[in-house]
């Protein structure tokens, strides 16, 4: 959870790339909280459906957590991305011990272009700070998407709890730089990690929904979807365990899918 | 494991502590600190060591969320030899003969300080270096030392704590083309190509052929027979017992999973066999053994470690294969660069190891090296040069 990601945006974010450096233990652990194993795990899968022979790059892959998963449901061929060398050393090393076939690159070489039938980037539009920033993401991972090609992606959720103690028995803290305005688009929100005492911050940036959908339709990104986070194991709402309940009522990120346009964009704007 | 706070410095802070054993450490956490060539000092290597030689205690430094440097530690060897002090720091006056702190794993002949990258990586060298020093002074060493490391990783080291830096050794390695052994015969001179061909051409010709087999699949028995007979062979007091700790450590360990064995047959009896491990991009050659009672000249330690290896590496995407200390001469005959190798060494009193005297010595190192090796050094031995005038 909380990784980031850069491609033609890659100078303008190095700096939130080194934030993660020491972070490769805490990200692959985080995987097995509750939050993460029950409810956006299993959404983000149940969203991704059948990965059979799929060709998919896990955009910030931080650990590889997702990318390990996407190649043992039977991806094709999966890239792992990521500009935090911490993370993709760590990615590397368990990929490797583990004997799963997934390539791990920290920059996106030309070649990759268009080359995917899906892209993942979950918790990666969160570190765009600007809002330039958050077009060049977008369109950096729109291309590399073949036509038609789908996107999944985990941004901050529009309507997060602004109240920044919420999600502490879920393992973080969310606190907006400005308490009055929570829901300022580009408003920077710090995040703590606090699941066993205090384990490092990172800094994350919220955008609106009309934001995004602006960013993503601009990159080429049709036919968007937004999907609530949920527990698809349980059979209803009321089934997940207990300590889960207030986050789905107010879930501190959201599923947005979108399919790259067949056409080339300034092929629309012309006719 | 203790953990003490080493800085005042809020949540920022790096902890450093003395544990007993490598299992108190994750093992993934601490491969993420392992470059590709660093091989000898990732996880389950180092516990195979453990395994077959007992534990040794661990420096470790935390970040508020993970592991970010360490090392195993160990006291070097007691006789003459590529691990005893004196031998490796022969023309440097200095107290060598006194007890000092080895860092890295036992008998490692590549050493580099498991740590993070990024912008903190020189802080978490300091702390592990200070950590080093606390332990060298606690229990009455005369210093530490970090033998067989990269030149650039040395002078990274030694930087952030302040120490020397001597070259004692180099190692050679060879880059692997996509192509394997064609592609490196391409770019060899005409002499040498010629002599890998006559000498792939006697194996042949002498019936000899080449198997791969993992290493999980071999029978540590023979394997070990074969290593202890080449190694008796080139001197090495070590029995056969020893060997086989060494394998069944390796296999407890897991390390057997990551290696891959060339070995040559003929008529179905097994007359050598060459020991690899893969680890990321590289290729790692750690044991080679023979039977020498059959008396065969069918230049098999050739075929194994350096023609058969570079095919098998390209093979598996591979891009370096990493061929140790020894018989350089060989090595380079065949393709391999030679890249020079430090030891990082800090006294724990106020004597100081002479920087001119190591400056000198450096020098001469590197006019030996470039006298004998010209055209086959690495870039590294460029960085001596350039390091050796900056600061002499």
């Amino acid at each position: 959870m909380w990784r980031i990601a850069k491609g033609r945006s890659e100078v303008l974010m190095s700096d939130n790339a080194a934030q993660f450096d020491e972070l490769a233990s805490l990200h692959e652990n985080m995987a097995h909280w509750p939050l993460r194993k029950y409810v956006e795990m299993p959404s983000v899968l149940e969203a991704i459906g059948d990965v059979d022979g799929l060709s998919i790059l896990d955009f910030g892959c931080g650990t590889g957590v997702y990318s390990r998963i996407l190649k043992q449901r039977g991806a094709g061929r999966v890239v792992g991305y990521d500009p935090a060398l911490g993370m993709l050393s760590y990615a590397r090393r368990r990929a490797e011990k583990e004997a799963i076939n997934i390539s791990f690159v920290s920059h996106l070489p030309a070649s990759l272009m268009g080359q995917f039938d899906l892209v993942l980037a979950a918790y990666v539009l969160p570190y765009a700070a600007t809002e330039t920033e958050l077009q060049a993401m977008c369109a950096d991972i729109a291309v590399l998407l073949r036509p038609g090609g789908r996107f999944v992606t985990l941004p901050i959720h529009p309507s997060y709890s602004s109240r920044s103690d919420y999600y502490e028995p879920y393992g973080f803290r969310l606190a907006a730089d400005d308490p009055e305005k929570p829901y300022l688009d580009g408003g920077r929100i710090r995040v703590d990690f606090c699941k066993n005492g205090e384990q490092g911050s990172v800094f994350a940036w919220y955008w609106s929904a009309a934001s995004l959908e602006c960013a993503l339709e601009q990159a080429g990104l049709r036919s968007l979807k937004w999907r609530e986070l949920d527990a698809p194991a349980y059979a209803t709402f009321d089934h997940p365990p207990k300590e889960l309940h207030a986050y789905l009522q107010k879930p501190h990120s959201v599923i947005i899918e979108g399919v790259r346009a067949r056409e080339p964009r300034y092929a629309e704007s012309k006719s | 494991m203790t953990i003490v706070p080493s800085r005042s410095e809020a949540s920022r802070a790096f902890c450093s502590g003395v544990s007993q054993k490598l299992c108190d450490m994750d093992e993934h956490e601490w491969d993420a600190l392992i470059s590709d060539n660093n091989f000898y000092n990732s996880y389950r290597w180092l516990r195979a060591l453990e395994h077959s030689f007992g534990a040794t205690d661990v420096l470790a430094v935390h970040g508020s969320a993970s592991l970010v440097a360490a090392c195993t530690l160990w006291e070097g060897d007691q006789a003459s030899g590529m691990f005893f002090l004196p031998d490796c720091m022969a023309d440097i006056p200095g107290p060598w003969q006194q007890s000092f702190l080895w860092l890295g794993g036992r008998r490692n002949t590549h050493n580099e300080i498991p740590c993070i990258q990024g912008g903190r990586r020189r802080q978490a060298l300091t702390e592990l270096g200070r950590c080093a020093l606390n332990y060298v002074q606690e229990r009455g060493y005369a210093g530490f030392v970090m033998p067989y490391m990269p030149y650039q990783a040395a002078v990274e080291f030694a930087d952030a704590i302040g120490a020397a830096v001597v070259l004692h050794s180099a190692e050679a390695s060879l880059e692997v083309p996509d192509t394997g052994l064609a592609g490196v015969m391409a770019r060899s001179r005409a002499h040498d190509r010629n002599q890998s061909k006559s000498e792939i051409a006697a194996f042949q010709r002498m019936g000899s052929k080449v198997e791969w087999a993992a290493a999980e699949e071999l029978d540590d028995s023979v394997a070990a027979h074969l290593f202890t007979q080449n190694r008796s062979r080139y001197g090495s007091a070590q029995d056969l017992e020893w060997m086989q700790r060494i394998l069944a450590g390796q296999r407890k360990a897991g390390v057997s999973h990551l290696g891959a064995a060339a070995i040559s047959k003929r008529n179905d009896d097994v007359t050598a066999l060459a020991l690899f491990y893969r680890f990321g991009t590289a290729l790692h050659l750690r044991y080679f053994g023979a039977d020498y009672n059959l008396g065969l000249n069918d230049y098999r330690y050739f075929v194994l470690c350096y023609y058969e290896a570079l095919d098998y590496a390209a093979a598996h995407g591979l891009t370096t294969l990493r061929l140790s200390t020894s018989a350089l001469r060989a090595k380079v005959n065949r393709g391999a660069k030679i890249e020079p190798q430090a030891v990082v060494a800090k006294c724990a009193d106020k004597q100081h190891i002479c920087h001119s005297e190591a400056k000198r010595h450096n020098r001469r190192m590197l006019r030996q090296y470039r006298d004998q090796f010209p055209g086959h050094l690495s870039h590294d031995w460029k960085l001596v040069e350039s390091h050796q005038d900056r600061t002499g």
